[in-house]
């Protein structure tokens, strides 16, 4: 561990944190530009009453106050979870160059969970799509939020659910970036996870990765 | 017009179009209860925009004296009618027909509740109808149809069927007459109602037959034409937008969103990416936007009034029970958004084959109104009376 991305991830992290601490679901992004980040953002579904106002939507609107829209030709996003099928649509206008994420989005995600938005045909260039930076800390984040909200409900769930799971489901990384680029962009290290995680993806039927609602 | 505006043009417009508009306008009003209040007064340069508006009021004029049952809407095909046959096992018999009355309401007497509702299919069909399943019964010289008694789960067991069945007397007797009646056997039977007519037939082809009696929880195949008439109303305010955006020249795509319980116009917007520089500030986007600004406003009006502490109340989703009106078949960003937002509806007029984000010609295809692995479903119709003047945006735009 410690690319480059991760350097990245860790400020995007924080962004997520803020958004934990405001009460908001816990997902955060930054914008990086020639080494420099050139913007923030955290999910704002609560306090705007607006289903769209998700993290990447806050980083984008910032970067259009100061720069032209073809800056995202040459920006990369790091965000925390994987852009849904909305924001990924979005990025793919804008042009993005690159997107590295933490977790995936088995509810929402536009960038191979549940549609392939960033590399499907359509009328833009594709981007590609990186999931895996501080994947477990992602995930504990949005289980730490959804724990608190379930407390927090007029009538508790069940204990069980009310337990903070600290396992985690292996990745396949090969349902999102295309094997020739994995050792270059994660190392040696990862591409050997990557074929112990398919074996044990290959015994384990199921596998959840998280839920975040937005 | 300003030629900024992409690879738009301008459609050719009448000089009598003030005059048919007011004519087609005046009795328009007059019989419809929920019309939009357009401006009062014309604009100076409102001709295009009369000739459009005029074009909606005459196909829905003639819509409604020519043929009551032209229908201008066309519900947009979604993966959901993809929807695969699942089957279910199930007892059947043949019984005499001169019988089928009393042997149905002997049954339902004594058999238990089916766990599976069987309320879709047909209760009693003719021999010639399920012959190609094989294996039927053939009973002799009178007319026999075959009754669906229930599900294997409701009741594992051949010797209780029998014993259901011939614990009518009646039916001891006329068993003793043929031997081949009262058979139970196990038949395959489409274990959902289906969702179309023609889903139906599919489906009752080589199973047992589906009564089809139209399925108003799922699927609506017509718009009621009260509905058809307000979203003609609505299409005049979006023609007006439209006509509006492309004078200031912005991109011509126009977005509202309506309570249908109430026919308020909630929001409107239009494409501001150009005047903006966001290739965002599509117009469903924006429109989505100020329906949450809107409520948050009152939110925070409301506190104030009340000197309340009191939390405010917990986050709806705001959009729920909204429906959402635009022209141009909204891109995989806007398609979402109504997701997330929760719309209840989308009406558009026009498809963007490239960029849609909704019907499955468009683009990959993606559906995004009934995709079954997102959490929200919204039913989509689309524009398909006569002609409607709309402005030419480029076809990769994405609206």
């Amino acid at each position: 561990m410690g690319t480059i991305h991760h350097e990245y991830m860790k400020s995007a992290l924080r962004m997520a944190n803020l958004a934990f601490e405001s009460d908001e679901v816990p997902v955060g992004c930054v914008y990086v530009h020639d080494g420099k980040i050139i913007a923030e953002g955290m999910n704002d579904t609560n306090r705007s009453l607006c289903g769209t106002r998700h993290a990447e939507f806050l980083g984008i609107e910032s970067i259009l106050q100061t720069h032209p829209a073809n800056i995202f030709e040459e920006t990369d996003l790091y965000v925390t979870v994987e852009p849904c099928v909305m924001c990924a649509s979005a990025l793919r206008q804008l042009k993005i160059r690159a997107v590295y994420f933490g977790c995936a989005n088995d509810r929402f995600g536009g960038c191979g969970s549940v549609l392939r938005v960033n590399s499907d045909p359509g009328v833009e260039r594709p981007f590609p799509a990186y999931p895996g930076f501080y994947r477990e800390e992602a995930i504990m984040l949005l289980r730490r939020f959804y724990l608190q909200e379930n407390e927090k409900a007029p009538t508790p769930k069940t204990k069980k659910s009310r337990e903070l799971k600290t396992d985690f489901s292996p990745l396949d990384l090969g349902k999102y970036v295309p094997r020739g680029e994995i050792e270059k962009l994660y190392g040696r290290e990862m591409l050997d996870n990557l074929v112990a995680a398919a074996t044990a993806a290959a015994a384990t039927a199921s596998d959840e990765e998280s839920d975040p609602s937005m | 017009m300003p030629p900024s505006v992409g690879s738009s043009r301008t459609t050719t417009v009448s000089s009598t179009g003030t005059e048919t508009y007011l004519h087609h306008k005046a009795p328009h009003n007059r019989h419809h209860r929920h019309h939009i209040s357009l401006s009062s007064s014309l604009p100076a340069s409102a001709s295009a925009t009369v000739a459009r508006v005029t074009s909606v009021l005459a196909s829905s004029k003639g819509h409604q004296q020519a043929n009551s049952s032209a229908r201008s809407f066309v519900q947009v095909k979604s993966p959901h009618e993809r929807t695969e046959l699942e089957l279910v096992d199930v007892w059947a018999t043949t019984i005499p027909a001169r019988m089928a009355t009393s042997v149905v309401s002997h049954l339902k007497q004594e058999l238990p509740k089916d766990p599976h509702s069987l309320l879709h299919l047909r209760r009693l069909v003719k021999e010639a109808e399920v012959e190609q399943q094989g294996s039927v019964l053939k009973a002799s010289d009178q007319v026999v149809l075959n009754l669906l008694i229930c599900s294997i789960d409701a009741v594992p067991s051949e010797d209780e069927i029998k014993r259901m069945l011939l614990s009518m007397t009646e039916l001891q007797a006329a068993k003793m007459n043929d031997n081949k009646l009262f058979v139970p056997v196990i038949r395959k039977a489409p274990k959902y109602p289906a969702l179309t007519k023609q889903q139906s037939k599919e489906w009752s082809d080589g199973t047992w037959p589906i009564m089809w009696r139209g399925n108003p929880h799922a699927i609506i195949s017509e718009l009621p034409s009260e509905d058809e008439d307000l979203y003609k109303r609505y299409i005049e305010k979006l023609l007006e937008l439209t006509e509006k955006a492309n004078n200031e020249g912005e991109m011509p795509v126009a977005t509202l969103i309506v309570d249908p319980a109430t026919y308020e116009i909630v929001a409107s917007a239009v494409d501001t990416r150009k005047s903006s520089n966001n290739p965002l500030a599509h117009s469903t986007m924006t429109c989505i936007a100020k329906v949450a600004e809107k409520e948050l406003w009152r939110r925070q009006n409301e506190a104030t009034a009340m000197q309340s502490t009191k939390e405010p109340p917990p986050q709806a989703y705001l959009c729920h029970n909204l429906q959402l009106i635009t022209t141009h078949e909204p891109c995989a960003m806007c398609s979402m958004a109504m997701v997330h937002s929760r719309i209840s509806r989308l009406v558009y007029i026009k498809d963007m084959p490239r960029s849609g984000g909704i019907d499955r010609s468009s683009g990959p295809g993606y559906g995004i109104h009934w995709n079954k692995q997102l959490n929200w479903r919204f039913e989509t119709w689309r524009w398909d009376g006569q002609n409607i003047l709309l402005y030419d945006i480029d076809e990769a735009t994405n609206a």
